[in-house]
């Protein structure tokens, strides 16, 4: 009986309340933001409070800021700037800096967030375009956190879907350390004080190298999702919409073929075209196969020029063949494209409105 | 024979002699009825032979009885007529019982009106006008030193198990206690009340609820003087779901059965969530209701699991000062208490208007359910619950459902696992509590209960 008890109270005193927080003694953390100026990394954390006055509830955001030349230092030098408990499992988003992410690589700022272990994984990760992560951060929203606000932006722009999809960091880093693939982020600026989503900022290794534009970027999206995509091909007059897509990457020795099955229905057509006609299905699966082949082609030749393997071919070859494999494979190996395009003829006005 | 009898009962000044032509008609004055007295007994010994007393005597219920037995039916309502050696018990039990009324405590909107009373064989009167068998069986006992109370076990000896029957025959034959007040005396008597908080024997003033339990395979228990009858084995999904459902179609019941499942736990669960969440596990819940969380809470000085003992204490003080204050004193009261707790405890930041969400929420949910052992075992793990939500968050929660489902596996119900149907599985008791098959497809009794299984043939409509 003695034992029991001691063994219950030791449970309530030695472990009990462990964790233990108020909600009134915390700083939900939502957004961080890095820059690197004058040899020295600048850590911004912007912090959402939630005020009560009357009967409204009013969102406030005060932003932090620490600089230091070490990254952790940087970091953490901001707790004791904040008067309460800094809490980061609701952080959103890490926007890094342009400098940050060419000139010094994510290679510390990926290994502090790996290891501190206030910082969960499921956060999003973006790239200031033409700004300094402060200035994204400055940019506040009327009844947000910019945090939440961009990764709702990102969440949403349709075109560029695939850049958020497999993003958050747990994937992120677990793309990063794995043999044979890059990573890429999507890339914020501010166009008249309002957030825009422009080109993909891609990386070769932890150093980024370089922004392919979102036509490359959509087209690339084609060989690295399989679901239901919404993307719009045109050439011009004639356009479809890509609502289903499937991919399959197949490995021989010395090349890769990336096959593509799509399903798409059409959207514009010169009216020299009747819908009546079961040619013009042909015609148009024929042009548009073509057409996304050579898009696709050129996207790939433009990764390659950066040395960015964000398809991960070289991983689908180590994962083939590991003895052969080698760092840069992905982007030197032959490769071909195979393009299936199924038009659906469902719902459709069989003649072009004059 | 009259002067023993006289020596016996010398404090009972109700005690009457009356002497006609040589026979004594002995009898309690409190507990006959004078008119009864009148038409059975006297009016025959005034006009008849007294040769012939025994078609003297017109009362139905009349027994030639011995000597040692006269206290007995005397204490129950009998008149002794005594002429010579020869002994003669009469019933003329005066009315000291109400009438049948309505069910109070088991409330139904379809279904059967009736309600036992206080009168044991009223009581055994509305179940035997229900089942018209000669297997149905009730075994009388007189527990209680001084209260002598009727016990009776009533069941159908072809399908109850009489395995059954003879445990609770002999445990209630090994009741030693100076009175039986209420039939609850005997549900704590014959079980190990202290073994858990649950209840496992079933109360029910309603007749419908009895026969249909016994139909079961189950035996009730009666006693004189409660209109509560017991029914057992009973098992923890008895409780849940009233056995009124029964009444209304099987496709429409089921959904309100998994709602009253899903509203015991949330009864038992709620504050203990909330606890655990907002103190231990603030990244389970969104970001914008945490929002919502920190300004409500802002204003608060106390944290917010002494908030929440607080109010469900105040709660149970409330419920309680409901029940026991008469309610001819109207409901000022209750409007009183919902006031200060809901509207001034917020307004003057001593609770937060989220806490009276989650506190109203318990409560109502803990309305569902009727039967007072439930109720209190459900407060009972509510606060073990919050206990350990206080000091462990979301681990301690579950630390103490592990605790709860353990020790609702380990009770038993007279020799059955109280945790029958889902552990063991019956699918056939299973259809008929927590879920509901049609009627015509109802056909089986439960394994764990009667060997006869076989209740109805399917129909072929």
């Amino acid at each position: 009986m003695k034992k029991f008890l001691l063994l219950i109270i030791s449970i309530f005193l030695l472990t009990g309340c462990y964790d233990y927080k108020e909600l009134k003694d915390i700083d939900v953390i939502t957004g961080v933001g890095i820059d690197y100026e004058d040899g020295e990394y600048v850590v911004t954390l912007e912090i959402l409070r939630a005020t009560a006055s009357g009967d409204k509830q009013e969102l406030k955001t005060v932003l932090v800021q620490s600089e230091d030349e070490v990254f952790s230092k940087a970091f953490e030098t901001n707790y004791t700037k904040i008067s309460k408990l800094t809490y980061f499992s609701h952080l959103q988003l890490i926007v890094v800096s342009e400098e940050v992410a060419q000139e010094k690589g994510m290679q510390e700022i990926i290994d502090f967030l790996l290891r501190t272990s206030k910082i969960g994984n499921t956060f999003y990760t973006a790239v200031a375009n033409g700004y300094s992560a402060y200035e994204i951060f400055d940019n506040k929203q009327k009844d947000e956190a910019v945090a939440t606000y961009l990764v709702t932006l990102l969440k949403n722009s349709n075109e560029n879907s695939f850049i958020t999809v497999d993003n958050q960091f747990d994937l992120l880093t677990s793309k990063l350390l794995s043999k044979g693939h890059d990573i890429y982020l999507p890339s914020i600026t501010i166009e008249e004080e309002d957030f825009k989503v422009s080109g993909l900022a891609i990386f070769d290794g932890f150093d980024m190298v370089g922004y392919i534009e979102d036509k490359y970027s959509t087209i690339l999206s084609l060989a690295t999702m399989s679901s239901m995509n919404n993307i719009y091909v045109n050439d011009g007059i004639n356009a479809i919409n890509i609502d289903k897509s499937d991919y399959k990457i197949e490995v021989e020795k010395d090349k890769i073929t990336i096959v593509l099955s799509l399903e798409g229905t059409i959207k514009s057509l010169d009216k020299e075209f009747s819908l009546k006609d079961e040619d013009t299905f042909t015609w148009f699966e024929d042009h548009f196969s073509e057409l996304i082949k050579k898009e696709l082609e050129t996207s790939i030749q433009e990764l390659r020029y950066y040395n960015s393997d964000i398809l991960g071919l070289g991983n689908k070859y180590y994962k083939k063949y590991p003895r052969k494999y080698h760092d840069g494979i992905g982007n030197e190996i032959d490769y071909e494209i195979k393009v299936d395009l199924d038009v659906n003829k469902f719902g459709i006005l069989f003649e072009v409105i004059q | 024979m009259e002067k023993e009898i006289q020596e016996k009962f010398k404090n009972s000044p109700d005690l009457k002699i009356k002497k006609i032509k040589k026979v004594a008609v002995i009898y309690l004055e409190s507990l006959c009825s004078s008119d009864k007295i009148n038409d059975y007994i006297l009016k025959g010994l005034s006009f008849t032979n007294i040769k012939s007393l025994e078609s003297a005597i017109v009362g139905p219920n009349t027994t030639a009885i011995k000597e040692k037995d006269v206290a007995l039916y005397l204490e129950n309502g009998f008149a002794i007529v005594s002429y010579k050696k020869k002994l003669y018990a009469v019933e003329v039990k005066g009315e000291l019982t109400r009438s049948v009324s309505t069910p109070d405590s088991q409330p139904a909107i379809y279904g059967p009106k009736d309600a036992f009373n206080e009168n044991i064989q009223t009581n055994l009167g509305l179940i035997k006008r229900r089942i018209k068998t000669p297997h149905l069986i009730n075994k009388d006992f007189l527990v209680g030193k001084q209260t002598k109370t009727k016990v009776s076990i009533v069941y159908l000896d072809n399908i109850c198990e009489e395995e059954m029957v003879n445990k609770v025959a002999d445990r209630l034959n090994q009741i030693d206690i100076d009175g039986i007040i209420d039939s609850s005396y005997i549900s704590q008597l014959i079980t190990k009340e202290s073994a858990t908080p649950f209840p496992t024997i079933m109360e029910s003033e309603r007749p419908d609820k009895v026969v249909m339990e016994l139909l079961e395979g189950k035996l009730s228990i009666l006693v004189d003087n409660s209109p509560f009858a017991l029914i057992l084995p009973a098992f923890f999904v008895d409780f849940i779901n009233p056995t009124t459902d029964n009444y209304n179609k099987g496709i429409n019941i089921n959904i309100l059965k998994i709602t009253r499942f899903v509203c015991y736990f949330i009864s038992l669960l709620a504050p203990a969530l909330y606890v655990a969440l907002i103190n231990y596990n603030q990244e389970t819940i969104p970001l914008d209701l945490l929002l919502s969380f920190i300004v409500q809470r802002q204003s608060v000085p106390i944290p917010a699991a002494l908030e929440a003992f607080l109010m469900l204490f105040l709660c149970d003080i409330l419920r309680e000062s409901d029940i026991r204050f008469p309610s001819s004193y109207g409901s000022s009261i209750s409007i009183l208490g919902a006031l200060i707790l809901g509207e001034a405890a917020v307004s003057a930041s001593i609770v937060s208007p989220i806490m009276i969400i989650v506190v109203s929420i318990t409560f109502i949910t803990n309305l569902i359910f009727t039967d007072g052992d439930t109720i209190n075992s459900i407060r009972l793990f509510r606060y073990l619950f919050l206990g350990l939500a206080t000091i462990f968050g979301l681990y301690g929660v579950v630390i103490a459902g592990t605790f709860f489902l353990v020790h609702l596996c380990s009770i038993e119900s007279f020799g059955k696992p109280y945790s029958y149907p889902m552990a063991p599985f019956d699918s056939s008791y299973f259809f008929k509590t927590i879920l509901r098959k049609q009627k015509k497809k109802d056909t089986k009794r439960s394994r764990m209960l009667t060997d006869n299984l076989t209740k109805q043939r399917s129909s072929g409509l």
